[in-house]
């Protein structure tokens, strides 16, 4: 029988978690919703980010969340150099199959060049709070855990205040929801699309820094978060950020749960049994409303 | 007595909070050509695809030849006999005309479906329809690579290659000049005289008028009028329709 | 009565087909033998994939899982149960076959990416249960395959089992030519061009796609379980590799997925190529990134392939022809039929 004290402390990790994952999927929704683009390379650019960090660590011996003023900007003009060259190549009829093979390419493409450069040594940061914990609640959480969510949760909220908030991100939304009526609206589509581009990307730089807090990193560590990240987004419902929220919460607390009778590499099975069982049953997921789309 | 066709008995789907097609009740002129006209957005594709089985309805019945064919796969109720072209031209575009024919070509049974695709009896056949609609010269062609006309015109060659009794044709005279508007016509008027019953969605009223037999008036999701053109045509409520009201 | 290009076709053929018989013999050392058995079991693999992707245009990514399940099919019927080689290798080939349809039927209700991602994660949670699952499988330590010729020396060993890989080759490339030509593959033509137009004209799409998804899965574990007799050491990250599955993808897009040779002439390009980088540079990551790079260029400038893409190069720069529309007369438009200036006429002969 499990303790109480335990169940409670996986309840709290799987919401920092949960909330980790939401960021990300937050991302993948941004570039789906402007260029109807999946992007396969999402995690890949998140473990790019995380060894940034690792290396700006190693190299300065400052905090590795310093490397944020760095990564950030360059991720965003990643993204959107990225939605200039090559996305808008794409025919736009087969786009968002096409862009799973681009992307996947790229993906392969970071692996390699990351294998390359750093060898497939695993990597890991460590800084004076590493081992540090606090009590939450009764709970004994790592503090690093504690500043990734915290990392996530900021990163959400502001993007979230950007989207409600500013001309900016009402053009976004507007472009997300139907880009011939933002067009006439007078909207320049093609910007704020390569924006919104950017903006997800920029995600991945905020979340591969938290990653790289508490994480072991090695080049194929993308593929592990791959599943995960559909999985949310196949459920979330595509197009619809808060779907990818609620669902990024469910399924990484019900991960964290499940790791304690099945164990880590069993518990992940989850996000695959959720992903075939959505596309199976509601292949529109099930908290998108009105937003979501099937692709 | 005429035969039983094409029936739906209180047709109703929504999409989100709207009521596309809303308890529609119709019964089509079996042996006859029937047109479907109405204002934009009154339900017609709608109501097209929810007959050939492409959307499931959340309420009703259709039936073809007194058999329920509600909510069955598009292409058994193709192989039931009814064939249908789209509102946007569709073409399979990487495939020549020939083999855009021979894709409508129907096999029952492991040898059927191994048999060759260009065997002699079904190109022959092919190369027929083609001739029928005018344009067995561009046989070799991609179909993307044709104008929009040869494609519509490729694209009821193909439907007739099934040799569907029924022929539902969604606004075939959209987008093409007079031209072919007529000779598209001709074919219709053709074809129904050997036997096959339509149902044509259509804003050309003059095509309508000139063609059909019987008219049925959909507005905002169910029938509102029907009867015979001449009738149709100084229908009160027909104006209301498409004029708002 | 066969045409002066039909009998070229042929020739050309039987002497492409001479020359790979040959290529064991004219091999300079055992290495090199060996490169050309890792070539022929691509060219199967990406045959096999092309099956599916080619014909229906549903793009799977994660067809590594087929080679992994025959592999370690073929290697744990071996091993555990003490099946001879090559009716493992025939009864893995049939488990998966049997697999196949469940999940077909599964993946194939979705479209486009979703089938993309779905064909990926399969991999995916594969390679996670054959590396956790240690006791039946043996986990990341491997499987050890007894070879099915233990006295045989090891450039002989490379020798028959370039040859079995050809006969397979043989056998996949008759399976899609047989299909090319038939109705069925009629049906699925239509199937990749517009799915929802197939079926108005009554093709049964479902029951069409999962058949080619089985046929397309049992000869990939074929290929997987042949390599596993004849390489004989299995590792899950090795046999349920995304890399493999993004090679067959690759191969089969580059030399063209409409056509017969089309993978066998991918197959060809990269994986000497891939071979060769091997050797000149071991085995650093920089193979990702150039299959990477590789298979963007495909996607973004050739997606029709390598064929295709050099043929209109060539039209756009060198054949002077009727490319241009200022250079067509409205007398040739008309011969031509193109617009709908073709007479009305017509319809009399009708």
């Amino acid at each position: 029988m499990v303790s109480g004290a335990l169940l409670f402390q996986s309840i709290i990790l799987g919401l920092l978690l949960g909330g980790l994952y939401a960021l990300l999927a937050a991302g993948l929704t941004l570039y789906f919703g402007v260029m109807r683009v999946v992007m396969i390379a999402h995690s890949a650019f998140l473990i790019l980010a995380a060894y940034l960090a690792w290396y700006f660590h190693s190299e300065t011996g400052l905090d590795p969340l310093l490397s944020l003023a760095g990564t950030v900007p360059l991720f965003f003009a990643l993204g959107v150099a990225m939605q200039r060259l090559l996305i808008t190549r794409l025919r736009p009829a087969t786009v968002t199959m096409m862009s799973v093979l681009l992307t996947f390419a790229i993906a392969l493409i970071i692996e390699g060049l990351l294998g390359y450069v750093f060898s497939g040594v695993q990597r890991r940061t460590q800084l004076g709070y590493s081992g540090a914990s606090l009590d939450v609640f009764g709970a004994r959480v790592a503090v690093v855990k504690l500043i990734a969510f915290a990392l996530a949760a900021g990163a959400l909220l502001g993007l979230y205040a950007l989207l409600k908030a500013t001309r900016f991100g009402q053009a976004l939304r507007a472009t997300i929801q139907h880009r011939e009526a933002a067009q006439l609206a007078g909207i320049d589509t093609d910007r704020v699309a390569g924006y919104g581009f950017g903006l997800g990307l920029a995600t991945a730089a905020v979340g591969g820094t938290a990653l790289a807090l508490d994480s072991t990193i090695y080049p194929s560590l993308h593929w592990h978060w791959i599943g995960p990240l559909m999985a949310i987004i196949v459920v979330g419902g595509l197009g619809s950020v808060p779907g990818a929220a609620i669902a990024a919460m469910a399924l990484g607390l019900t991960q964290s749960l499940l790791q304690l009778p099945l164990g880590t590499t069993w518990a992940q099975t989850i996000f695959y049994v959720a992903l075939f069982g959505t596309l199976a049953f509601r292949p529109q997921g099930f908290f998108g409303g009105r937003l979501a789309q099937r692709f | 007595m005429t035969a039983r066709g094409l029936e739906t008995v209180e047709l109703t789907k929504s999409f989100g909070g709207v009521r596309a097609v809303d308890a529609a009740t119709v019964t089509f002129r079996h042996g006859k050509v029937n047109a479907l006209i109405g204002p934009n957005g009154s339900g017609k594709t709608t109501f097209f695809n929810i007959v050939t089985g492409m959307i499931k309805p959340d309420a009703g019945r259709v039936t073809y030849r007194g058999r329920d064919i509600t909510g069955t796969a598009p292409h058994r109720v193709a192989r039931a006999g009814i064939g249908r072209s789209f509102q946007l031209c569709r073409v399979f575009p990487r495939l020549t005309v020939l083999e855009n024919l021979l894709a409508a070509v129907r096999s029952t049974g492991p040898r059927a479906y191994l048999a060759g695709a260009r065997n002699a009896a079904d190109v022959d056949r092919a190369r027929g329809w083609l001739r029928r609609v005018g344009i067995e010269h561009l046989e070799r062609v991609e179909a993307r690579n044709l104008s929009y006309g040869q494609q519509k015109l490729l694209e009821l060659a193909g439907v007739l290659m099934a040799e569907p009794e029924t022929i539902m044709l969604d606004e075939p005279a959209g987008g093409v000049n007079p031209a072919l508007i007529e000779r598209i016509g001709a074919l219709v008027r053709r074809l129904n005289a050997e036997g096959r019953t339509f149902l044509i969605v259509e804003h050309n009223m003059e095509f309508v008028m000139s063609l059909s037999d019987h008219v049925v008036v959909f507005d905002r999701g169910r029938p509102v009028a029907d009867g015979p053109p001449s009738v149709i045509k100084s229908d009160p409520r027909v104006l209301a329709a498409y004029l708002g009201g | 009565m066969p045409s002066a290009s039909d009998t070229a076709r042929l020739a050309a053929l039987v002497a492409g087909a001479a020359l790979v018989l040959c290529f064991p013999l004219v091999a300079p050392n055992p290495y090199i033998l060996s490169a050309g058995v890792v070539v022929a079991s691509y060219a199967v693999l990406a045959t096999s994939w092309n099956l599916v992707g080619g014909f229906t245009g549903y793009i799977s990514l994660g067809h590594g899982a087929y080679v992994g399940l025959g592999a370690y099919g073929t290697g744990l019927l071996v091993t555990k149960a003490g099946v001879p080689s090559f009716v493992a290798l025939l009864l893995a080939a049939a488990i998966v076959a049997a697999l196949a349809v469940p999940i077909g039927i599964a993946s194939l209700r979705v479209r486009g990416a979703s089938f993309v991602i779905v064909s990926i994660s399969l991999v995916l949670i594969l390679l996670l249960v054959f590396q956790s699952w240690r006791a039946f499988t043996g986990g990341s330590n491997g499987l050890v395959v007894p070879r099915p010729f233990p006295g045989l020396r090891r450039p002989d060993h490379h020798l028959v089992f370039f040859y079995l890989f050809c006969a397979l080759l043989a056998a996949a490339l008759l399976a899609w030519w047989l299909i090319d030509r038939s109705r069925f593959g009629m049906g699925l033509k239509a199937i990749r061009e517009d799915e929802d137009k197939a079926q108005s004209l009554g093709t049964p799409t479902f029951g069409a796609k999962l058949i080619a998804f089985v046929v397309s899965a049992t000869f990939t574990a074929l290929g997987g379980g042949l390599y596993a007799l004849w390489f004989g050491d299995l590792d899950p990250i090795f046999q349920f590799s995304i890399l493999t599955g993004a090679y067959m993808v690759l191969m089969a897009l580059l030399g063209g997925v409409r056509h017969l040779f089309g993978p066998l002439l991918g197959a060809l390009v990269v994986g000497t190529a891939l071979e060769f980088f091997k050797l000149e540079y071991g085995n650093t990551q920089l193979h990702l990134v150039a299959t990477g790079l590789l298979l963007a260029v495909v996607v973004l400038f050739m997606p029709e392939g390598v064929i295709p893409a050099g043929r209109e190069l060539y039209t756009r720069f060198f054949a002077a022809g009727d490319s241009s529309i200022r250079e067509v007369t409205a007398a040739d438009l008309r011969e031509r039929g193109d617009g709908d200036a073709a007479p009305a006429t017509v319809e009399v002969r009708s």
